[in-house]
């Protein structure tokens, strides 16, 4: 429970992503494994022997005939001139029967003394290769062997003197950097800040059609002599009782530009196609739509619960003093009811905020911004942003810049829940009207 | 007299049927293209001209049962596990004094504000190393996908159960004791049977938000075999909804309907829990 988010805050101080998954220390092992053939290296010719149990052993011999094995790291020498055919119990193998075993030793390493290895180096030949980098830990560097360079670790990379980074690259603290690349590096800012504009937009505007259309609703429903009310209630609650996900696959459906009904029908009174999916302002239109079907009996039902509860005899004063309609409507039952439904808008707003579901199965962020080429569409928010810099990103993955964002989402719901806690605090002690 | 306030009330009547058709236009033309013959958005009316079941009877070849038997398992399991472990931890909560009791309750409160959605990441590479080590519990396995539902359901849960396992007299337990029942014993006897309805609830709520959830499931499962309902129908249908749609529409509906009913019989209790705090205690 608690894992996830020191982890998440962790990760949003890293790089980790594409190219930055290994550790320091996995990185170094894997890049001392790297080897070049320097350009005295000696070779050998090689024979391969086995044993009756299918072991393989090797002997070589260099030019001057002289053959040797390895032990110990060391090639010993263990005669000269003529190859044998057994040696210690392993047979020779010749021809066809060698090379069918070549496969089995093209990745060999034999390591020597002094950083030093015996690699195959063409078909016929073992030469000594050299360890290409080597780590020197007490001065954070990597040696270059070949070049004589010392490379510095340096934002998850080792960078040669020349700024060439080498990969594979490592996970390492970045400090800040994601976050202040959010606001000043301009590939990163620029989207997300479109982004962020458009979570603003979305989640007030949907949770404000929503309420004003559940408030409607309620204001309809709320009256004890309206014929069949039960049964009303229960068929507009409908759209909540249905799994979101369902709704929303079967809504891209229904709005499908070409062959979708909605679009079928329009065409056959109005003559029009509305490119729903394919042009942005459409397809707000069409998300704000959708997320009214599947939010308004909820807005209802709160609502219709709260109006109950605002006792009669204010209103039948109210008449007494001569009100009309619209005057009690502003001057008791608006008032009332939003000091109550208030902590729940909020919460509403919270949840439309990260409202993943909605946004993610009904456009996937599409269409794509036009100006800017980033993983993030015209109508992505800011958690599927994060859901797409983390699990699908194009240029590779983005871990650290997806948990940054994450913390931010996390800022602004959790403030946006104290202030719901404390109104809801607040309230409990004003709305008294019993 | 009656006729008249009918009459009064029509336009009121017909405001709501013309939003009872908003409501209902989707489910109405999904089930017509469930019933209806050839599997293609194009040209479908809402009335078929031909009646067919052959998208129910596909619904086998499609692996749909397969979704839903992963889905049911992963559902109920944690929303058992979700009452079992919540109630023992709300009821502590609730009936004992102990050091941190306070800051422990404020810490729930602030996680419940970072829902599971917002970790996936961490979630993701959580699992990604617990699997190296414990494979059951690694990603593309049901057993990790509950155990991340459940880390996600803790917090706002306790803080439900614990509320009304506060407005039980403890005086009830008291007399037990003194009486000498153990304490788990007074908790198993007398106040579970007292609470079934929050039980329920949160059974229910558990159930219907794990059954509905789409992200955590996507990003942890990976074979079509493991797929639950939610990920197994977006992957079945996106891009194919031109050839898919009956299929998809007969799958839609099977689906839900276990869901729908369950939540319009138990309407009340669900919206009481739901939009807990909306009318004032």
């Amino acid at each position: 429970m608690i894992y996830p988010i020191i982890y998440t805050i962790q990760i949003a101080f890293t790089n980790y992503g594409t190219g930055h998954i290994l550790t320091k220390i996995q990185a170094v092992e894997q890049l001392e494994k790297e080897t070049f053939l320097p350009e005295d290296a000696k070779s050998f010719k090689y024979e391969i022997y086995q044993d009756k149990s299918g072991e393989l052993t090797l002997l070589f011999i260099d030019e001057e005939g002289s053959i040797y094995k390895v032990e110990d790291k060391k090639l010993v020498k263990i005669g000269e001139g003529k190859i044998p055919t057994n040696y210690n119990g392993y047979k020779l193998l010749e021809g066809q029967k060698k090379f069918s075993q070549v496969a089995k030793i093209q990745n060999l390493k034999i390591e020597l003394e002094g950083d030093f290895f015996l690699q195959l180096s063409d078909l016929n030949h073992f030469s000594i290769y050299k360890q290409r980098y080597t780590y020197n830990p007490k001065d954070d560097v990597l040696i270059d062997n070949l070049t004589g360079e010392k490379l510095i670790s340096q934002s998850g990379f080792f960078v040669r003197p020349n700024g060439d980074k080498i990969l594979p690259g490592f996970v390492t603290f970045v400090g800040f950097e994601n976050f202040l690349s959010l606001l000043s590096d301009e590939r990163v800012s620029k989207p997300f800040l479109r982004v962020f504009s458009w979570t603003l937009i979305w989640a007030s505007g949907t949770t404000f059609i929503n309420f004003t259309f559940g408030l409607f609703l309620a204001l309809l429903m709320n009256n004890k002599n309206i014929k069949f009310r039960g049964i009303y209630r229960t068929l507009l609650i409908v759209p909540w009782a249905i799994p979101a996900f369902i709704s929303l696959l079967v809504w891209v459906g229904l709005l499908n530009t070409e062959v979708g009904v909605v679009n079928r029908i329009l065409h056959s009174i109005f003559g029009i196609k509305i490119p729903w999916f394919l042009e942005p302002t459409w397809t707000k239109v069409a998300l704000f739509i959708v997320n009214l079907w599947l939010g308004y009996p909820y807005a209802m039902t709160v609502c219709l619960g709260s109006l109950q509860s605002i006792p009669e005899e204010l209103y039948e004063a109210a008449k007494v003093d001569g009100a009309t309609y619209t005057q009690q409507l502003t001057k008791i039952t608006l008032p009332l009811l939003l000091t109550a439904i208030g902590p729940l808008i909020v919460g509403t707003f919270a949840f439309n905020f990260n409202n993943f579901n909605v946004i993610y199965l009904l456009t996937g962020g599409r269409p794509p911004m036009q100006d800017i080429s980033s993983v993030a569409g015209t109508t992505d928010i800011l958690i599927s942003y994060t859901y797409k810099l983390a699990f699908e990103g194009g240029r590779g993955q983005d871990y650290g810049l997806a948990a940054t964002i994450s913390i931010i989402v996390f800022i602004i719901v959790a403030t946006l829940s104290i202030i719901n806690f404390w109104l809801s605090g607040m309230f409990k002690r004003e709305v008294r009207y019993e | 007299m009656k006729k008249e306030n009918f009459l009064k009330q029509l336009p009121k009547h017909i405001i709501i049927w013309v939003i009872l058709s908003f409501t209902f236009f989707p489910v109405a033309w999904t089930i017509s293209a469930s019933l209806r013959a050839g599997g293609s958005l194009v040209g479908q009316k809402l009335i078929p001209d031909v009646l067919t079941f052959e998208h129910y009877s596909n619904l086998i070849e499609i692996g749909f049962f397969t979704w839903i038997k992963n889905s049911l398992i992963v559902s109920t399991t944690t929303a058992v596990l979700t009452v079992f472990f919540i109630s023992l931890a709300a009821y502590a909560f609730s009936r004992f004094k102990f050091w941190g009791k306070k800051y422990s309750l404020i810490t729930l409160f602030i996680f419940q504000m970072f829902p599971a959605i917002m970790g996936m990441v961490a979630i993701y590479l959580l699992l990604f190393h617990i699997g190296k080590y414990i494979p059951f519990l690694g990603l593309n396995t049901l057993s990790g996908l509950i155990m991340v539902y459940l880390g996600g359901s803790i917090p706002y849960n306790i803080w439900l159960m614990k509320g009304f396992f506060d407005s039980i007299p403890e005086s009830l337990e008291e007399s037990a004791l003194i009486d000498g029942a153990t304490r788990f014993q007074a908790y198993y006897k007398i106040i579970l049977p007292l609470s079934t309805p929050v039980l329920a609830v949160t059974a229910i709520n558990t159930f219907i938000g794990t059954y509905s959830d789409f992200l955590l499931a996507s990003i942890i499962l990976k074979d079509a075999s493991k797929y639950t309902f939610a990920v197994g129908l977006r992957n079945f249908i996106t891009g194919s909804y031109d050839v898919r749609w009956g299929d998809f529409a007969a799958a839609s509906i099977i689906g839900a309907l276990p869901i729908v009913i369950l939540f319009l019989t138990l309407q009340n209790l669900i919206v009481s829990g739901l939009t807990r705090g909306a009318v004032k205690e």
